[in-house]
């Protein structure tokens, strides 16, 4: 059945795709500018808000040996392939892949957000814009899915 | 709407009745409030919640520790107490004062600190010949900007120890547990780490630092320290007298200070 290609409904007068797409490439822009400043060893421009150097010079900033950021920008580039697939091939079950991957992401940046409130006690604007991103991917895909005939139903029957 | 089948030969009436049987368990299946566990939209939640689930519980596992003093190198020198005051060490009246201009990033003052600190303090300060004088220039910080600044942080952190009558004892972990330039050695977390080891009062020193203003100070000093064309660190003004870098020796050094003792 997630095989099953789906006319999308549009939102806002265009595909949903493409707005899942331009927020994909938000957060790839974030996750991208934090991963090669992190990668080159500085630290990230925070103007005239606090918290991002602290942010970046905790030990909670490396997954693995890892920056999360990368992690950041491999998600991006994940839910950006599958928003573009979905434009073009209207197939149901990458709608519902860029749902459930961006829920994955979602819970990580919680507890990343948990971290920086509560642990850091500093929170990087950077990281707080490449979350609500996130979030909005999330809340957005599904209610798409919500407004999207099934497969099942006759309407979408192609 | 049912046919009439009567008039049918019996193999054909026979068919049709299995026919319309099929049918009529497929419509009765069909019927049926299908289970909300086979959506697909539910499986991918589900899905998608047990993986973040798991990503989460790595992330919590793998959580490096907060940092502590566990983690820290103990400085090995005993700092005479008596004869400390804020960020001077020795006998006001002493006939040598030498002024360290320092930034706790930079490595040649960790040098400074832990190979001929130790043994000037021991063979000059306590016996009243030197009294040392540290100041603030907070420079390597800088060169990767930010707000948080890796060089001014400790040092207000160690005026802040001052205020509670511990600075050389924060200078000497500062210093034991230099580790890199602007790569995190003194985040907020490991400062106060370092400052639970040099025997601070946390919670004023938490106050002391967050209020700003010892940073402010620091960075007024070390404005002081370039306006005095100091640019390089550590430098050491010994009764006046300027040397730049840290002395190679501790008898090389010692020979100055004796020097500057008998002028």
């Amino acid at each position: 059945m997630i095989t099953r290609r789906v006319a999308a409904r549009p939102l806002l007068g265009i595909h949903p795709a493409i707005i899942l797409a331009i927020l994909d490439i938000i957060g790839l822009l974030v996750a991208g500018y934090l991963a090669v400043v992190e990668l080159s060893g500085r630290l990230p421009a925070c103007g005239p808000i606090k918290g991002c150097e602290e942010v970046a010079l905790s030990q909670y900033n490396n997954f693995a040996g890892i920056p999360v950021a990368v992690f950041g920008v491999l998600l991006s580039v994940a839910l950006l392939s599958l928003a573009l697939a979905w434009w073009k091939t209207d197939i149901y079950g990458l709608l519902l892949g860029h749902y459930g991957l961006s829920l994955i992401g979602v819970m990580f940046d919680g507890y990343f957000l948990y971290l920086q409130v509560f642990v850091i006690k500093a929170v990087c604007i950077w990281c707080v814009t490449y979350e609500v991103s996130l979030l909005l991917r999330f809340l957005i895909a599904a209610l798409v899915w919500y407004r999207q005939p099934k497969p099942e139903e006759p309407e979408a029957l192609q | 709407m049912s046919r009439d089948t009567r008039a049918l030969p019996r193999q054909d009436r026979r068919r049709l009745e299995l026919e319309q049987r099929r049918e009529q368990r497929r419509r009765l299946r069909d019927d049926r409030p299908s289970s909300p566990l086979r959506s697909p939209i539910v499986l991918f939640t589900i899905g998608a919640l047990a993986i973040g689930a798991v990503v989460v519980g790595f992330a919590l596992l793998g959580q490096p520790r907060p940092p502590s003093v566990d983690d820290l190198i103990q400085p090995t020198e005993i700092v005479p107490a008596a004869l400390a005051d804020g960020r001077t060490l020795g006998v006001a009246d002493a006939p040598v004062t030498i002024e360290i201009w320092s930034d706790f990033q930079c490595p040649a003052c960790g040098d400074l600190a832990r190979r001929i600190e130790p043994p000037t303090v021991s063979t000059f300060v306590v016996p009243g010949t030197v009294r040392l004088v540290y100041h603030d220039a907070a420079f390597q910080g800088a060169r990767v900007g930010g707000n948080y600044d890796e060089s001014v942080e400790p040092a207000a952190a160690a005026r802040c120890a001052a205020d509670q009558g511990l600075f050389w004892q924060m200078h000497n972990w500062l210093f034991a547990n230099q580790s890199g330039e602007n790569e995190g050695a003194y985040n907020a977390g490991r400062l106060r780490a370092i400052a639970t080891g040099a025997g601070l009062d946390l919670a004023t020193y938490d106050t002391c630092m967050a209020t700003g203003d010892q940073q402010t100070a620091v960075g007024s000093e070390t404005s002081a320290a370039r306006a005095a064309s100091i640019n390089q660190t550590p430098t050491l003004i010994i009764n006046g007298v300027t040397y730049v870098g840290a002395p190679s020796n501790f008898a090389e050094f010692s020979l100055v200070i004796e020097q500057a003792a008998q002028q």
